[in-house]
């Protein structure tokens, strides 16, 4: 189910918060965790009905083997490899099988069999973030971080929680254990939801989306009918797109959890003002950031092992973060590109250099570092990603096509010069900024402005136009 | 403030939910399309993707404040941003509003504008002259484009092309009965500058008020001065706004046929064609007229309305500026049908005409006609020095042409100067009348068949048609009943040498029939690669056609087995006195088998012979045409490996099957396995397609007359193969069932309309029946809880074959697994197409039975007891014998919860309930919104056949 979908909005959303408040009022806060679950195993059957048994099982199975790291004395290690093994297991199955068998297909047919009735496995939603999310919990558990958790409803509804079941924020047990157990609904806390959660729909459907039929157009295109203006506007299109969509996502989800009582942690923090690509990845998908890095990063030895382990580490962890966004050669192109430019910002020194040397130089630099990777991650083979940044250096005088110039009408342009102007946001927020947002007057003119204006005519588009899903769906 | 946005929230996401449990008007039309059915939930779906697909879609379909935001969006989107995501509309310059095709032309530099205007025109002329023989008076006009009248307000326009030449053309020769509206309009518009609304698609009634005026002038009909008030217009003029803001349209398109007066008993009668401008002629225009016969078509004459011409003063034909170039005048159904009234028309023979072989083709003067030996659709000839059309006298050329089998004829004129005329040919004598050009001469170039064949073209004329001009008293020459030999005048010259035949040169002849001067060349055109000839009997007539050099006395022929060599028809004298260089003569009585190649020889040099490399054969061809999960019998499993007599015919072309097809592979191996003959299927099905208009989601209809619609495609493919099957199997009906409205009396009468008006006059039958057999495959069954309305198709499909002579159950498909969507499993295919296969060969006599078991009775044992007595066609027994499913038994129009079904002897299924009931009840079997065919009952005869969907009291 997409939170900018009719159903979500209109049927599934109000009806959560209906059953969640009045039940807890009705039951004095004892059900709130099995409403949770069973509108998250809801809500898991509108995207991949036929794997809820899938989520199920393996819920119940980390459950048990969760406990069974806490009790056993000999064979913690063995247990967690368990968890492991089947959450990874899992993963691979469904996500990097059709890979593996496209890949392996000239081998196995020399071997004598044949992949020809190979059927193609349907990758479940969410798989790869509550994977991540299930193995955290057994090894935070292992590492003895925390305790196991003694009610399978709590850790059911942690393992499937709607609002972040899809696409992440990948949140740790450690990050809201207590908010599992005891959480406190105020006002306060469901109006930021509420308008943290529209502001995620605004941005989705009108900038993101806008974003996204200029890339789209683009990238449609055959590299060789492309001139360089093209090539360019649709790199930066996807550029915003994605992070408009992502982070609309994040903010949706972060919203619809203040509003059940959770703080979530933040995903993005201005990424594109980032001046370098280290810092970059501080500010993008931070979630999958931190879990890459405490839980393989830093457990492969991090950068305490010498400079050459460091880099291999690095790689390494690029590696596995381009595959883990999908089985594509693309991705796994797309996570070295990342790799090598933070091995050379470490080996220039670009990594430690002083931010206020330069900030402009390196955050246009970056920016464009980061959309050349942006190409290969939206296409669909090395070859059109390689042919595609071959046009935007063409410097051909070919017609705009015609398609592209129908899709800059002014509408899309509105939109994607709002989301353009964003690129020049300060790198953090900055005093007057804080000061406004938080004056009376400007707060309230924002909410009406989100709940009266904007709110009802993202509902409009949604009603009116066909549902795009979010792009880290497929992931 | 946190507390109140908090709540204004909540109410805001909740207010929809609510409108929806009150039931709230507002939102889609529910019968929208497929996704818009309501899905009905039950245990066995709830794991199901596809049935959360469908509750999703209906959702979105049914959500109550659909239109209302989709109106505020559209609105927001206009204001703000001048932009639409509508196809169809344009905003201009200050909010004014086009319809989109009037924008954008097929202006891009190509020059078909010029021909079409000029072919157009030519046929328009036409009908005039034709009608004005048959005292009719003849008045066309063109409405224009909004965007014509007002530029100015496009903010860019490319110039309609169509248009401009037309009237270019038209200035040059004159269209007595053309109204031109476009000057008088924009004339009009610097008084009057309200001709169009601003948010409009068309003109308001003023416009339409002097538009009709102009049109009564020119059909020197007196006018009565014209009061817009007081007229009762039609509502609507197109009101491109409503449509931006999402609204449907409340005053929907006029029906195809109207018939208004008698206003003016005193006043002359009319036909109108037109669209829905003529809509808004007609209160105008019916005040003047004793009858005005409205038919809202873009084909005059109509295909289906059977207009009388004979009965109208005046025709009137109105076409939109934007629909000029689908404007379609079917010149022969016109011709056809005035020709007994014509007056002061006159024939003639072509006095200076050569009638001259081009390529591939050889004629020959008989008795009593020409005779044509045509080897295909490279054979062409030329009707040279015709005299034209000119301003005073329109002429008209007319064939009288004989024909062994169907065919297709193509006409066309030197350069691009009039149209192009395809038409078919049956069997027999056809009429065939061409328009000719405007030129003091023309030559006419005719392909006589795009088949081999051989023709006799009986008589030859030109029909002058004086018109309106004609000065003075017009000579007739009518051929006299006795002497029918109208070729008097006409030269026929051979190619070759340039001698006519009607003066032969003897001495030449005879020298070019000495063999050892004169050796002969012999070339063979080859028979397409894979193609079956469809047999009639048990073997077929082939025409063999090719060319030569020299002389080559008669020419022979003869078929062989490809491999292994074998002679399967010696050597055969087809044509004893070849022309032209070109030969062509029918192989008779070619057996049916397996893949043959043809060969010819000189009868006076044996040893100079020419073979054919291509493959062929002769067997039996099957047409499957429907929608998706036909098309899927082609496309779905790759599990099969083609039998070697089978071959697919798909966009007009043999094709040796590759790797995919489960169910049409499994039909055509078992077929050509059992018959020993080559088997052609012919891959027609259309996805998405409906039967009736009504079902038409842009994917085509199966009823349509239209000449570019999926029906004349298929048939033209049909006529390309030969234009003769031996069965035709259909699987169709989602689309008709997912409009939701259709009812089984609607679907039943147009099926059958479909197989006895179309399909069996259209293609010839081969088979062993009277009729060309049409076999059925009834709607497999919809996931999702979405049968519900498929029931009431199958149920008229059912009944169809109850009621056409020939119309065969081909197989019962619904106790098949689905793939998840509406198709079946691509293994399913194998067992639908091996139902298919028992079928066709029950009704070749080769197997004696293809039905499953049916239901006899049923009867209640007891309260909580019933028993349904079973017939078996083949088998004795049946299978499950407990744990049935499918059964639905029901009281007082309530289900009643069944406890189990099981087998209690052979021909005994025992259902008992939960509780005991009383009163009427209802068993049916794979019936209802979610029949559970998880485990049906089956024969066990070899091809563990279903016991057939019934429903009893």
């Amino acid at each position: 189910m997409v939170f900018s979908s009719t159903l979500f909005l209109f049927i599934f959303l109000p009806t959560v918060i209906i059953c969640y408040f009045g039940l807890n009022y009705i039951f004095a806060n004892r059900l709130r965790n099995l409403v949770l679950l069973v509108f998250s195993y809801i809500f898991y059957l509108f995207g991949a009905a036929d794997f809820l048994l899938i989520l199920m099982g393996s819920t119940i199975a980390d459950f048990f083997i969760a406990h069974a790291i806490h009790k056993s004395k000999t064979h913690k290690k063995l247990w967690l490899i368990c968890s492991i093994v089947l959450n990874i297991g899992l993963l691979f199955w469904f996500k990097y099988a059709n890979f593996m068998a496209e890949q392996l297909s000239p081998l196995i047919s020399y071997t004598g069999f044949s992949t020809q009735n190979w059927s193609r496995i349907i990758l479940p939603v969410g798989i790869s973030f509550f994977t991540f999310q299930k193995l955290s919990y057994t090894i935070d558990l292992y590492k003895g971080k925390l305790r196991p958790i003694t009610n399978f409803i709590d850790y059911a509804m942690y393992a499937a929680m709607f609002p972040q079941i899809s696409a992440g924020p990948i949140v740790r047990f450690t990050e809201i254990r207590d908010q599992v157990m005891e959480r406190v609904e105020t006002w306060d806390l469901f109006y930021g939801g509420a308008f943290r959660f529209c502001w995620g729909l605004c941005k989705k459907v009108m900038i993101a989306d806008a974003c996204g039929r200029i890339a789209n157009s683009i990238f449609n295109l055959s590299p060789q009918l492309l001139e360089t203006k093209t090539a360019w506007l649709g790199a930066f299109a996807y550029t915003l797109q994605i992070y408009f969509d992502f982070s609309a996502y994040s903010d949706m989800a972060i919203g619809l959890g203040m509003m059940l009582g959770f703080r979530f942690p933040e995903n993005f923090n201005r990424p594109y003002s980032a001046i370098s690509l280290t810092d970059f990845w501080r500010r993008w998908h931070m979630s999958l950031s931190r879990w890459f890095r405490d839980y393989l990063y830093l457990p492969l030895g991090g950068n305490r092992k010498g400079k050459g382990r460091t880099y291999l580490n690095l790689i390494l962890v690029f590696l596995l973060c381009g595959l883990w966004h999908g089985a594509n050669w693309t991705f796994i192109f797309w996570g070295a590109y990342h790799g090598v430019f933070l091995i050379a910002e470490r080996l220039t020194g670009v990594r430690d250099m002083d931010a206020a040397k330069f900030p402009v130089l390196r955050r246009g630099v970056t920016l464009l570092l980061v959309m050349f990777g942006w190409v290969f991650f939206k296409s669909q083979t090395i070859g059109h990603a390689f042919s595609y940044i071959a046009a935007m250096f063409s410097f051909n005088d070919l017609p705009i096509p015609e398609v592209v110039g129908e899709i800059l009408n002014l509408k899309n342009m509105v939109f994607f010069l709002i989301a353009a102007a964003s690129v020049f946001l300060p790198e953090r927020s900055g005093e007057l900024e804080l000061k406004l947002l938080k004056s009376r007057p400007v707060s309230y003119m924002a909410a009406i402005i989100l709940f009266i204006i904007l709110l009802p005519y993202c509902v409009a588009i949604i009603a009116g136009s066909p549902e795009t899903p979010f792009i880290y769906y497929r992931f | 403030m946190k507390k109140s946005f908090s709540l204004i929230f909540v109410l805001l996401i909740t207010i929809p939910v609510l409108f929806y449990f009150v039931k709230f008007p507002w939102g889609n039309d529910p019968f929208s399309g497929p996704a818009c059915l309501k899905p009905v939930p039950h245990k066995r779906v709830w794991l199901s993707p596809n049935f959360y697909d469908s509750v999703r879609q209906w959702l979105r379909c049914t959500f109550p404040l659909k239109q209302p935001l989709v109106a505020l969006k559209n609105r927001i989107d206009y204001r703000l941003f001048s932009f639409t995501d509508s196809d169809n509309i344009h905003i201009g310059s200050n909010g004014w509003l086009f319809q989109k095709n009037t924008i954008i032309k097929s202006h891009d530099g190509n020059d078909d504008a010029k021909p079409l205007s000029k072919q157009l025109l030519n046929r328009l002329h036409a009908i005039e002259k034709v009608l004005a023989a048959a005292k009719i008076k003849f008045v066309f006009t063109i409405a224009p484009d909004k965007a014509t009248i007002y530029p100015e307000h496009t903010r860019t326009r490319p110039e309609d092309d169509l248009l401009k030449n037309f009237l270019e053309q038209e200035s040059k020769i004159p269209l007595g009965g053309f109204v031109r509206l476009d000057l008088l309009l924009k004339k009009e518009k610097l008084t009057q500058p309200d001709l169009y609304g601003k948010t409009d698609s068309r003109w308001n009634h003023y416009t339409a008020a002097l538009s009709a005026n102009e049109i009564l002038k020119k059909a020197d009909i007196e006018q009565t001065p014209i009061d817009v008030q007081s007229t009762r217009f039609p509502k609507d003029n197109g009101d491109l706004y409503q449509a931006l803001m999402g609204k449907a349209q409340k005053h929907p398109a006029p029906s195809i046929r109207h018939f208004f007066g008698p206003k003016n008993s005193d006043g002359p009668s009319a036909i109108i064609y037109g669209d829905v401008y003529a809509a808004s002629l007609i209160p105008i225009l019916k005040k003047h007229f004793s009858k005005l016969d409205a038919v809202f078509s873009n084909r005059m004459p109509s295909k289906n309305f059977g207009e009388n011409f004979a009965f109208a003063d005046v025709i009137i034909l109105e076409c939109a500026q934007n629909r000029l170039k689908q404007l379609n005048i079917d010149l022969q159904h016109l011709y056809a049908g005035i020709e007994p009234f014509f007056e002061n028309t006159f024939k003639r023979a072509l006095p200076n005409a050569k009638i001259q072989p081009v390529s591939m083709l050889s004629i020959h003067l008989e008795k009593d006609a020409l005779a044509i030996r045509s080897t295909g659709n490279k054979s062409l000839l030329t009707f040279s020095n015709v005299q034209g059309s000119t301003d005073s006298i329109f002429k008209f050329l007319k064939l009288s042409i004989e024909a062994g089998q169907s065919n297709t004829l193509t006409m066309w004129p030197e350069g691009r100067a009039g149209f192009t005329l395809r038409k078919k040919i049956r069997a027999g004598i056809s009429s065939v009348v061409y328009p000719l050009p405007f030129s003091e001469n023309v030559n006419i170039t005719v392909n006589p068949g795009e088949h081999p064949g051989i023709f006799k073209l009986r008589s030859i004329q030109t029909i002058g048609f004086p018109g309106d001009k004609a000065k003075g008293p017009v000579e007739k020459f009518m051929p006299s009943e006795k002497n029918q030999d109208i070729y008097t005048g006409i030269e026929f010259v051979q190619k070759a040498d340039g001698q006519s035949r009607t003066d032969p040169d003897k001495k030449g002849m005879a020298k070019q029939k000495d063999p050892a001067l004169n050796m002969p060349t012999l070339w063979i055109s080859d028979i397409e690669e894979g193609k079956i000839f469809q047999r009639k009997g048990q073997s077929a007539d082939i025409a063999v056609t090719g060319s030569y050099t020299g002389y080559p006395g008669a020419i022979e022929a003869r078929v062989i087995n490809a491999d292994p060599f074998e002679v399967v028809v010696p050597w055969t004298v087809i044509q004893g006195e070849p022309e032209n260089n070109v030969f062509i003569g029918i192989l008779k009585n070619v057996p049916q088998g397996g893949w043959y190649k043809i060969e010819v020889r000189s009868s006076i040099a044996p040893w100079i012979k020419s073979s054919g490399s291509n493959t062929w054969g002769v067997g039996m061809l099957i047409a499957c045409i429907g929608q998706s999960n036909m098309k899927e019998w082609f496309n779905t499993g790759n599990h099969i490996k083609a039998h070697p007599l089978l071959r697919f015919h798909s966009n007009g072309s043999w094709v040796i099957p590759q790797k995919t097809g489960n169910g049409a592979m499994t039909l055509g191996n078992r077929l050509a396995a059992d018959l020993g003959v080559p088997v052609g299927l012919m891959d027609y099905a259309v996805n998405g397609s409906g039967l009736t208009r009504a079902a038409d989601f842009g994917k085509g209809f199966w009823m349509d007359n239209a000449p570019d619609g999926i029906y004349d495609s298929f048939v033209n493919s049909i006529q390309r193969a030969g234009g003769s099957l031996e069965f035709i199997i259909f699987m169709q009906g989602e689309a008709d069932a997912a409009r939701g409205f259709i009812s089984a009396k609607q679907y039943r009468q147009a099926l059958e309309r479909f197989i006895s008006d179309k399909i069996r006059q259209d293609i010839e039958n081969r088979s062993e029946l009277n009729n060309l057999p049409f076999l059925i495959i009834p709607m497999v069954k919809r996931p999702g809880g979405k049968d519900a309305p498929c029931q009431s198709i199958r149920n008229a499909q059912m009944k169809t074959i109850e009621n056409v002579n020939n119309c065969y159950l081909g197989a019962i498909p619904i106790d098949l697994k689905n793939k998840g969507s509406q198709h079946l499993a691509p293994s399913q295919y194998k067992i639908l197409g091996n139902r298919v296969a028992q079928t066709i060969l029950y009704l070749l006599g080769k197997q004696d039975y293809h039905r499953g078991p049916f239901a006899t009775s049923v009867t209640r044992v007891n309260g909580t007891t019933i028993d349904v007595t079973l017939k078996h066609r083949k088998g004795d027994d049946f299978t499950p014998t407990a744990d049935i499913t499918g059964f639905d038994v029901l009281s007082d129009k309530k289900m009643l919860p069944v406890k189990e079904v099981v087998r209690k002897d052979a021909t005994t299924i025992r259902i008992k309930l939960d509780a005991f009931f009383i009163g009427p009840f209802t068993v049916r079997y794979l019936y209802g919104a979610m029949p559970d065919t998880s485990s049906p009952v089956r024969d066990n005869s070899p091809l563990s056949l279903p016991l057939e969907p019934f429903i009893m009291h």
